[in-house]
């Protein structure tokens, strides 16, 4: 006996740190060999470091507008009194300005960090919701599934955008609201009857019979077992929410339903609703709408890339070999 | 024959008569199955009916018969991972499904134990094995971190997994069948259980590691001075484990007694036949034993008769009466057929 205390030369925390990291290192090595994955990471991190790092830079030094300028570069009251608005791109405005004389990479490099934490934040909470209930009712069953599964096919079926539009319409809806709202309601959708399914085949096996001989709870089981099983499939899915999330973000604004001062949707409306986008001056006023809408492309098709790629970690019958 | 039968037996009289700790009477555990989709009749499999055994302190009942004939239904019926349909399970002398608080929930669960026949799917794959090994103890809130992590250290290194320090935070597929099956003994062992069921546990391992971990177990039956069901579809195995048997047809126990004497002298057509149908090493050497034809078919609603008679070579009309009795026949030998029962 006296030799085995000395087996576990390190703390706990450290060693599950480790193993966590090796864990990772092993995904990542599969998730690698994704050139769609990898593509869809380096969008995103360029984004990233476009709208956290380099905004904030820019808006400290170059940007920086004082109250007797003739130009402000903010994105939300900015101004140029030297051009005729909306510019075309420019040494001052490498993307030109909008209607009112707003600096458009302003614009678009300020909205950056709010899409990302809208499409986050909302996926986090579709992906919470989403694998509580789907392994809870997976099992639990009964009356409790057959609840949440109805409930499902009734999100599947149901017209979240037409909703957003009819609920802002009666309230002034904000980011985190939509963040809230989007989350909530797809978190009670699909993915719940993805996650049961995946929770139902974890549940039969041997090794939750063998938890409830030692007396394991339920919660126990569902917590420690079914869910770190159902847990990369629930990853994936959150890859996909963030574009959904963005997405539907994107349109709303674009039809100036939202309560927010600047969004990459809220650009394409600005631009439309002073009838900058009708007929041919689509085209004459092009920077007026590819910036933003390139962005909402690209990031958008950036998280569903990962997921991709994800998929094939997850699922190893996808990887090549 | 398996070379292992050859081997020395380990203190074979080690059962003691000191105290019954599991008891079980008239247990009866039916399925309720539709045939059809779309049937609303409600049939049943009759997946263990009406079996009485008991287990000493100490002891191996061996519990054998082809497959399907509902030895897995017995096993988790005894530690309550089914609710039986009816009859009694006494452990340590109290009725198991009359345990309603949960302390007494959890004491039965401290003291009883099962290991599963497939050590691919009894193991939690997104867990190490510190933690599997751990769990009965973090689920029974036994131990701080160091006295858990010592219990484990050495239940692995007395399984056989040493030494423990470099296997105890790999995942299941970094290790071998056997190893898995020796973790997932370690992980039944760790709160020194009285009572477990060991529910095929070699029968999916290579063949020459079977011996290694059945020796293994005999030695920490006696190390620890538990009691074992051991499920097996295979004599030789259950000569070897065990010091009683019990063979089951149907969900019905056939005959039973003490091993070496029903194995030397089995009663029962059926026993005759699972006994005839052991490989024996010498070719000149012919059993004298019944064939019996035919396979186990699913005991779905079953008349009241002998569930051996469709297969017997001895049925008689009395078998298409009522089922026979398990009557015992002397030196604690039983046998349920009415070859030696006929005035019963
Ligand atoms: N959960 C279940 N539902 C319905 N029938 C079952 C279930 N489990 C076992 N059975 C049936 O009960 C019988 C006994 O099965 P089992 O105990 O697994 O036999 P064995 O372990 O001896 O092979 C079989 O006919 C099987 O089909
Ligand atoms: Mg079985």
């Amino acid at each position: 006996m006296s030799e085995l205390q000395t087996v576990v030369k390190e703390p706990l925390w450290k060693i599950r740190i480790k193993l966590a990291w090796r864990g990772f290192l092993k995904n990542w090595n599969i998730f690698r060999q994704s050139k769609i994955g990898m593509l869809g990471l380096w969008i995103v991190i360029v984004f990233a470091i476009l709208g956290f790092v380099v905004y904030p830079i820019l808006a400290a030094t170059v940007w920086r507008s004082s109250l007797a300028a003739t130009v402000s570069y903010d994105p939300i009251t900015g101004y140029d009194f030297q051009k005729i608005n909306p510019s075309h791109p420019s040494l001052q405005h490498p993307l030109g300005t909008d209607p009112i004389g707003r600096d458009i990479l302003s614009q678009l490099l300020y909205s950056t960090p709010r899409e990302f934490m809208l499409g986050i934040f909302a996926a986090l909470i579709t992906v919470f919701i989403g694998t509580t209930v789907g392994t809870v009712a997976a099992y639990y069953g009964g009356i409790l599934d057959t609840f949440f599964m109805r409930l499902a096919d009734l999100i599947l079926l149901f017209p979240m955008i037409a909703f957003l539009i009819v609920l802002s319409g009666m309230m002034k809806i904000n980011m985190i609201m939509l963040a809230l709202i989007i989350g909530i309601l797809s978190g009670f959708g699909g993915i719940t009857i993805v996650l049961r399914s995946q929770a139902l085949t974890v549940k039969v096996k041997p090794f939750i019979e063998s938890a409830k001989v030692s007396g394991a709870r339920s919660f126990y089981i569902v917590f420690h077992h079914i869910v770190p099983n159902v847990m990369p499939l629930s990853f994936l899915y959150m890859m996909f929410s963030v574009t959904g999330a963005i997405f539907s973000e994107a349109v709303l604004s674009f039809l100036g339903l939202l309560n927010v001062k600047m969004s990459w949707g809220l650009m394409i409306h600005t631009s439309e609703s002073g009838g900058y986008l009708l007929g041919a001056y689509i085209g004459r006023y092009w920077w007026l709408w590819v910036p933003a809408g390139l962005a909402i492309t690209l990031l958008c098709g950036a998280f569903y890339f990962i997921g991709r790629g994800l998929d094939e970690v997850v699922n190893p019958r996808l990887r090549r070999r | 024959m398996p070379e292992f039968i050859e081997m020395k037996k380990i203190d074979k009289g080690r059962a003691s008569t000191v105290g019954t700790v599991v008891k079980v009477e008239h247990l009866k555990k039916f399925f309720a199955v539709r045939k059809g989709i779309f049937s609303r009749e409600v049939h049943f499999v009759h997946a263990v009916d009406d079996v009485s055994f008991e287990i000493k302190r100490g002891g191996v009942l061996a519990l054998v018969g082809e497959s399907g004939c509902g030895k897995t239904t017995t096993g988790k019926t005894l530690v309550r991972l089914y609710e039986p349909t009816g009859g009694k399970i006494e452990f340590l002398n109290k009725d198991i499904s009359k345990l309603r608080t949960n302390a007494d929930r959890m004491w039965f669960h401290r003291k009883s134990q099962i290991i599963f026949q497939d050590p691919y799917e009894s193991l939690n794959p997104r867990m190490t094995i510190f933690d599997i090994v751990v769990e009965p103890m973090s689920v029974q809130g036994i131990g701080n971190i160091k006295e858990r992590e010592e219990a484990v250290a050495d239940i692995l290194q007395r399984v056989g997994i040493a030494p423990p320090e470099t296997f105890m935070w790999r995942y299941p597929h970094e290790l071998s069948g056997g190893q898995r099956q020796r973790v997932a003994i370690a992980r039944a062992l760790i709160l020194k259980p009285e009572f477990v069921v060991a529910d095929e546990p070699t029968s999916m391992l290579d063949v020459s590691i079977r011996t290694q971990v059945m020796k293994l177990m005999l030695d920490l039956i006696n190390e620890m001075d538990m009691s074992f069901l051991y499920i097996t579809h295979d004599l030789s195995v259950a000569r070897y484990m065990a010091d009683h048997i019990a063979v089951l047809y149907l969900g019905k126990i056939v005959e039973m007694g003490e091993i070496e004497e029903v194995l030397q002298h089995p009663l029962h057509p059926y026993t005759q036949a699972l006994i005839s149908a052991v490989p024996v090493p010498d070719p000149e050497f012919q059993r004298e034993m019944p064939k019996i034809k035919g396979g186990v078919s699913k005991p779905i609603d079953p008349p009241d008769r002998c569930r051996f008679y469709e297969r017997c070579p001895y049925a008689m009309e009395v078998c298409k009466g009522t089922c026979p009795p398990l009557i015992d026949v002397g030196n604690d030998h039983k046998v349920a057929c009415y070859l030696y029962n006929k005035n019963g």
